[in-house]
C-alpha cells in the first residue's frame, strides 16, 4: 500500500487555545491554514532579520506550523516523527550561531511537547535559550516532534490528529547577508528533512 | 510507458498502482502465502506467521521465525515515509534541487526488550541499513501488529 499522504500547514501564532483543544479542531485549523512545502512556491517565509550593526543574535517573529495526514491510503497509524536537517547543504547558513530553534508542541494535557502559547515569541517557553534546536546532522535524530494530544503518534478515525510546532530563526550577527530560501540561491539554502514511520 | 508485471509478481490492486515491483509476502505455517497486495500488515494472523519476505525491484528480502534467535517473540515489519532532497549540478544549467521522496521498509524481530531491524529502500531494494530500537508499544504503536502482546504466547514454537 502507498504512503500516507503529508503536509505542512502554515497557521496563525494567535489561534486561540480553546480554537486547538480538540483533535478534530486542530485538523480543521490545518486543512484552512497555509500550505507549505519545498516546491520553492510555498516556502515557510521568516521574514526580514535585520542583523545590520547587531553585536548579538537576532531573531525573527514565530511561526506556526501543523502537520497532518491528510489520506492514509488504507495504513492507520503514524508514530515517530523526525525532523532535521540533514547537513550543511541543506542548512546554508556559515555561522554556528545561527539556529533553527523550535518547541515541539501539544494543545492539551499529555505527555510529550510543551503546552501551546498564544502569540508566544523569543520570551515564551522559558526564553529562547530554552528552546530547542533543529540538528544538523546527517541522520534523522529520535523523535522530536509529538501528535497535538502529546502523544508519539495518531491514527485514522476519532484519534486523527496533527503535529504542531512553533519556530524562530535566530541569526548570528556575523551571518552571511541573503535571502535563505529552500531552492539553490547561491549556497543559501534551508530545506528540512522529515521521516515518520507508518503501518 | 506501460509496466509489466512479471509472471511472480500478484496481480496489483488500484491503491498500487504507483508501486509496481515492490510487495511483501506473508508466509503462513499452513502454506499458504497472502502478499500486501490483499491485506494490510495489520490484518495478518500474527498466530500462524511464519516468513516475511519483501520484494523490491527485484530484490528479496526476508526473514524466517526458525531462522530468528529463540529469544524472538514475533516479527515485526513497518514503513517509514518522508523527504530528502538532492542539489542537482549541470554545467549547462544553474544549480537547483529535488525533493526526494524518502521510502523504506523495515524488517526485524523482537525479543520483548528491543526490536534488531534491517531498513530497505523502497525505490532500490538496497538494504540501507541494520539498526536496534527499544521495543515500546506507546512510542512506536505502528511497528507492532494489533495481535502483539496478546496473542505471543501461540506463536508457533512459542506455545
Amino acid at each position: 500500500m502507498a504512503a500516507p499522504t503529508t503536509e505542512f500547514r502554515a497557521v496563525a501564532n494567535s489561534l486561540a487555545t480553546t480554537a486547538l483543544d480538540t483533535a478534530s479542531e486542530r485538523k480543521t485549523a490545518a486543512a484552512a491554514g497555509t500550505l507549505v512545502d519545498a516546491s520553492g512556491a510555498n516556502p515557510l517565509d521568516f521574514g526580514l532579520v535585520s542583523i545590520a550593526g547587531a553585536v548579538a543574535a537576532v531573531r525573527s517573529a514565530v511561526k506556526h506550523l501543523l502537520f497532518h495526514c491528510t489520506n492514509y491510503q488504507g495504513n492507520s497509524q503514524i508514530s515517530n516523527l523526525r525532523a532535521w536537517f540533514a547537513g550543511t547543504g541543506n542548512w546554508g547558513f556559515d555561522q554556528a550561531g545561527t539556529r533553527l530553534q523550535y518547541r515541539a508542541l501539544r494543545y492539551e494535557a499529555g505527555a510529550n511537547g510543551s503546552a501551546y502559547v498564544v502569540n508566544a515569541d523569543e520570551n515564551s517557553y522559558g526564553g529562547h535559550a530554552a528552546w530547542d534546536v533543529m540538528a544538523v546532522q546527517a541522520n534523522a535524530p529520535t523523535q522530536n516532534l509529538f501528535a497535538g494530544n502529546g502523544a508519539t503518534s495518531f491514527s485514522t478515525g476519532a484519534t486523527d490528529d496533527v503535529v504542531g510546532l512553533q519556530a524562530l530563526l535566530e541569526v548570528d550577527p556575523a551571518e552571511t547577508s541573503g535571502t535563505y530560501l529552500g531552492t539553490v540561491t547561491a549556497g543559501y539554502e534551508m530545506r528540512l528533512s522529515l521521516r515518520f514511520d507508518f503501518s | 510507458m506501460q509496466t509489466i508485471a512479471s509472471a511472480l509478481e500478484p496481480p496489483r490492486l488500484p491503491h498500487d498502482r504507483d508501486s509496481p515491483s515492490q510487495w511483501m509476502d506473508y508466509v503462513y505455517a499452513d502454506g499458504r502465502v497472502l502478499t500486501s497486495r490483499q491485506l494490510n500488515w495489520r490484518n495478518v494472523d500474527l498466530r500462524i506467521l511464519v516468513e516475511v519476505r519483501f520484494h523490491i525491484k527485484g530484490a528479496i528480502w526476508g526473514l524466517r521465525r526458525s531462522d530468528c534467535p529463540s529469544t524472538c517473540v514475533e516479527l515485526v515489519v513497518f514503513r517509514t515515509a518522508g523527504s530528502d532532497f538532492r542539489i542537482v549540478t549541470d554545467p549547462n544549467h544553474s544549480q537547483r534541487f529535488e525533493v526526494i521522496p524518502h521510502m523504506s521498509w523495515c524488517l526485524g524481530w523482537t525479543d520483548g526488550q528491543t526490536e534488531y531491524l534491517d531498513r530497505y529502500c523502497w525505490k532500490s531494494g538496497r538494504h540501507l541499513e541494520r539498526f536496534t530500537l527499544p521495543r515500546d508499544y506507546s512510542r512506536f504503536p505502528d511497528h507492532f501488529h494489533p495481535m502483539s502482546g496478546r496473542a505471543l504466547a501461540t506463536l508457533p514454537g512459542h506455545g
